[in-house]
C-alpha cells in the first residue's frame, strides 16, 4: 500500500518533515509518482561543503541537472565558491528563484595551473543579479577584508534582501596568495573593475534590510555607512569586532547615521573591541529613536557610561545580553530588574566563556521587589548566599571566611526563601540558568571569600572533571531552604545548576521538580 | 455525561465525553449542539478504526493541550514517539493509514503527529528497493531513467 496514494495530498507534508536528506533522496528513486512527490524537494536546498559533495553535484550539473531544476533551488549553501561559479555557467537561466545564498568565499581549486587560488566577486555579483526575489546573503571569507570589493556586492543586493551577513572570521584561501600569480590575479580585479564602472550607480536604491550582521574586521571602502543610509526599515544591528572599521572611518559618525538613516532599529549586538565605554555610552545613548528593545555586549570597552545609557532604556528593554568583562556590577543588574517591566530575556555570562562574570549579589537581590514578570529566560549567576552547611570543597579542601564560617544556618535559610520569592514571581519563567563560568569572580571579591574554587585549580584541577569551576556561596536548592516558593514557574522548561556546588537536592527534591515543574525533561 | 459514537458500519460506541472530545470534530459538534443525547453519526469512520482511536483517546484522556514548540526541528522529533503510541501503532499497514486518514478526520492533532511519525520511521534509512518492498510499490522507471535520476540527485544524499 502506497502511503502517498492513500494519505491526502494535505497529509504528505506532515510525512515528508521527518525525513532527513538521505531518505528523501531515496524516496525520489521508488518510483514516478514517488519522484514526483519527492524530486522538487531534493533541488529545493542545495547545501555543498565537503570535497565529495561537491564532486558529486559537478557531475549533476555537468549531465545537465540545472537546466532541469535550476528553477526548484530556493537556497544555496556552499563552502566552495566554484558552486557559485557552476550556477552561474550553467543555470544563469534557471536559477532564478533563490531565496537565501550563503557562500564562502573559498576555493577549491585553482581556475587555471597559475591562477591564484583567490576569488573574484564577479559571478557571486551576477547571480545576485539574477535573483530578485533574495530574502537571504550571507558571505563568509578571510578575504572580506582584504581584496574583495564589497561594496561591489552590496550595490548587486536586490532591494528586497531582508537580511545581510558579512562574516569575516571563517574562510581562510586554502593556498596562499603568491606572487608568482599576482598578474592574473590583478586581471582578475580588472575585470571586477570594468564591470562596476559599467553598472556604477550614483543614487542606489533604498534596500528592505531589517537585519545587517558583521562579524570579524570588515573593511570595504565605505561599505558599512552606506548600506546603513540605505536601510529605512533595519530593526537589528549586529557588529562583531567593530574596532578596525571605526578606525579606518572615524567612529563618531556611527551612532548619527543609525539615528538619522534607521529610525527603525531597536535591536544592537556589539563586541566593542577596543572601542571605549565613552563611545559605547553614546552609540547606546543616541543611536535608537524608538528606544532599544535587544541589546547585547560581549567583550571588553563596556563600563559605567555605557551601562547608565542602557538604564535610560529600561521601559523598551525586552532582551539584554551581557557576556562582558568586568563593568555591570550586581548593584546595577538589580536596579534594571526593578526597573525594566518588558524584560523577557537576560543572558549574564555564557557557560565556560572567561569572561562571564554577571552576577547578582542575594544581598541585593532580595532589597527592592522586582518589576521584571514578563521574564522567560534568566541566564545569572546569583552569589552571596551564606552556606555554613558546606565546610569543604569537592576536591576535598577546606571552606573558610564569612560566608561559611560563624554564620548560623537559620539566616542562611532567611537569605535563600527571600531569593526563592523573588525568582517565584517570574510565573512566564521557560529557561533559568544559574550556572556560569566563574573565573573572573576572585578578582571581584578579593582574597578573603571562597567564593569560588578557582584559587585552587591550578594546583588541583584534575583534566578528567569537566567541571573544574564550582560555586560554593549559592542556593541550595532543597525544600528545606524554601524551593516550594519556586511552585508557579509552571512553564519553567530549563533548569540548569550545573556549577554550583549542589545539584538539585535528594529524593524528596526530584519527586517535587516532578510534580511542580512538568515540563523541564532533566535538571 | 456519556457521549454515543456510530461508526460508519452502524456500531455503536459509549464513550465519555472528556475522551470523545480529545477529537476537535466532536468537541465542536457538541458545543453547537448543546445538551443532547442523540448519537453522533461517523460515517468516514468503521467500527474496527473507531475502536483503535478511543483506545488512544481513552489513553490519552489526561494529556495537557499540545503547546507547539517551533523551535524544535521536526527531523529530530519523529524518534520521540512514546512507548505506549508506539506499540498502539504495531498494526498492519491498512490500519494504521486507517488510524491516520480517521485521525485526520476527527481532528485528533496528536494521533495524527504518532501516525505520521510512525509512517516516517518505515521509510527512514531504506533503500528505493526497501521502500518498494515496505509498501509493495512497483518500480515503473526504465534503467535509464532510475540511472539519470541517481547520477543527478547522488549529491543531496549527506547534506
Amino acid at each position: 500500500m502506497d502511503p502517498f496514494a492513500i494519505l491526502p495530498p494535505e497529509l504528505h507534508k506532515s510525512v515528508v518533515q521527518h525525513l532527513d536528506c538521505k531518505t528523501v533522496v531515496a524516496c525520489a528513486l521508488v518510483n514516478r509518482c514517488w519522484y514526483k512527490q519527492f524530486g522538487p524537494s531534493v533541488w529545493e536546498t542545495v547545501a555543498i561543503a565537503t570535497p565529495i559533495q561537491f564532486e558529486a553535484f559537478e557531475a549533476s550539473v555537468n549531465s545537465g541537472a540545472l537546466s532541469r531544476h535550476g528553477h526548484l533551488i530556493r537556497s544555496l549553501k556552499t563552502e566552495i565558491y566554484e558552486v557559485v561559479e557552476m550556477l552561474l555557467a550553467r543555470g544563469a537561466t534557471t536559477c532564478t528563484k533563490l531565496a537565501l545564498v550563503d557562500v564562502t568565499f573559498k576555493r577549491l581549486r585553482k581556475s587555471s595551473a597559475n591562477a591564484p587560488i583567490y576569488v573574484t566577486v564577479l559571478p557571486l555579483v551576477c547571480l545576485l543579479d539574477n535573483n530578485p526575489g533574495l530574502k537571504s546573503v550571507t558571505l563568509h571569507g578571510n578575504t572580506l577584508r582584504m581584496h574583495l570589493p564589497l561594496s561591489q556586492i552590496v550595490s548587486a543586493l536586490p532591494v528586497g534582501v531582508e537580511h545581510l551577513k558579512l562574516d569575516g572570521n571563517t574562510g581562510w584561501p586554502m593556498v596562499d596568495y603568491d606572487e608568482n600569480s599576482a598578474g592574473v590575479y590583478e586581471q582578475d580585479i580588472a575585470i571586477i573593475t570594468r564591470k562596476s564602472s559599467d553598472c556604477s550607480r550614483k543614487d542606489l536604491p533604498t534596500l528592505g534590510l531589517r537585519k545587517m550582521e558583521l562579524f570579524g574586521s570588515i573593511q570595504g571602502e565605505a561599505l558599512v555607512p552606506e548600506t546603513l543610509k540605505r536601510s529605512p526599515v533595519l530593526e537589528s544591528f549586529v557588529f562583531d569586532k567593530a574596532s578596525l572599521y571605526l578606525y579606518m572611518n572615524g567612529e563618531e559618525e556611527l551612532p548619527d547615521i543609525l539615528r538619522k538613516h534607521c529610525p527603525a532599529l531597536t535591536s544592537l549586538y556589539m563586541d566593542p573591541g577596543f572601542v571605549d565605554d565613552g563611545f559605547l555610552s553614546q552609540l547606546v545613548d543616541e543611536a535608537s529613536t524608538q528606544g532599544w528593545k535587544h541589546l547585547a555586549f560581549s567583550g571588553e570597552g563596556f563600563g559605567p557610561l555605557t551601562e547608565a545609557a542602557i538604564m535610560k532604556h529600561v521601559g523598551s528593554l525586552e532582551s539584554i545580553h551581557l557576556n562582558i568583562g568586568l563593568g555591570f556590577p550586581s548593584s546595577s543588574i538589580q536596579r534594571l530588574f526593578c526597573s525594566a517591566p518588558n524584560l523577557k530575556s537576560f543572558r549574564g555570562g555564557r557557560p565556560s566563556f572567561v569572561y562571564a562574570d554577571v552576577q547578582l549579589d542575594a544581598t541585593d537581590m532580595i532589597q527592592s521587589p522586582w518589576v521584571c514578570h514578563s521574564l522567560e529566560e534568566l541566564q545569572l549567576c546569583i552569589s552571596g548566599v551564606p552556606r555554613p552547611d558546606l565546610t569543604a570543597r569537592t576536591n576535598g579542601r577546606p571552606l573558610w571566611g564569612p560566608m561559611h564560617e560563624g554564620i548560623p544556618m537559620e539566616s542562611s535559610y532567611a537569605v535563600q526563601r527571600q531569593v526563592y520569592a523573588q525568582l517565584g514571581k517570574l510565573t512566564k519563567l521557560r529557561e533559568l540558568v544559574l550556572s556560569v563560568s566563574l573565573k573572573s569572580a576572585r578578582e571581584q571579591y578579593g582574597e578573603d571569600l571562597s567564593d569560588f574554587e578557582y584559587d585552587t585549580e591550578d594546583e588541583y584541577h584534575d583534566p578528567n572533571l569537566p567541571q573544574a569551576e564550582r560555586q560554593y556561596e549559592c542556593l541550595s536548592f532543597t525544600l528545606e531552604s524554601g524551593l516550594d516558593l519556586l511552585r508557579d514557574l509552571k512553564d519553567l522548561r530549563v533548569i540548569d545548576l550545573s556549577n554550583m556546588a549542589v545539584g538539585i537536592g535528594g529524593e524528596a527534591e526530584q519527586q517535587w521538580v516532578k510534580e511542580h515543574w512538568p515540563l523541564v525533561r532533566q535538571a | 455525561m456519556p457521549v454515543i459514537l456510530v461508526s460508519s458500519d452502524a456500531q455503536e460506541f459509549k464513550v465519555d465525553k472528556e475522551v470523545a472530545e480529545r477529537s476537535i470534530l466532536i468537541k465542536n459538534m457538541l458545543e453547537d449542539v448543546g445538551e443532547s443525547d442523540s448519537p453522533i453519526p461517523l460515517p468516514n469512520v468503521t467500527a474496527a478504526v473507531l475502536t483503535k482511536v478511543i483506545e488512544y483517546c481513552e489513553h490519552h484522556r489526561n494529556d495537557p493541550v499540545q503547546v507547539p514548540d517551533e523551535t524544535d526541528d521536526p527531523r529530530k522529533r519523529s524518534n520521540d514517539i512514546e512507548e505506549w503510541d508506539m506499540k498502539f501503532m504495531q498494526v498492519d499497514q491498512e490500519m494504521l493509514f486507517e488510524i491516520i486518514l480517521a485521525a485526520n478526520y476527527l481532528d485528533i492533532k496528536p494521533l495524527l503527529d504518532v501516525g505520521c511519525k510512525t509512517v516516517a520511521n518505515i521509510i527512514k534509512g531504506k533503500t528505493p528497493e526497501e521502500i518498494r518492498k515496505a509498501f509493495n510499490i512497483v518500480n515503473d522507471f526504465t534503467p535509464e531513467e532510475e540511472a539519470q535520476i541517481k547520477k543527478e540527485n547522488e549529491w543531496a544524499e549527506d547534506r
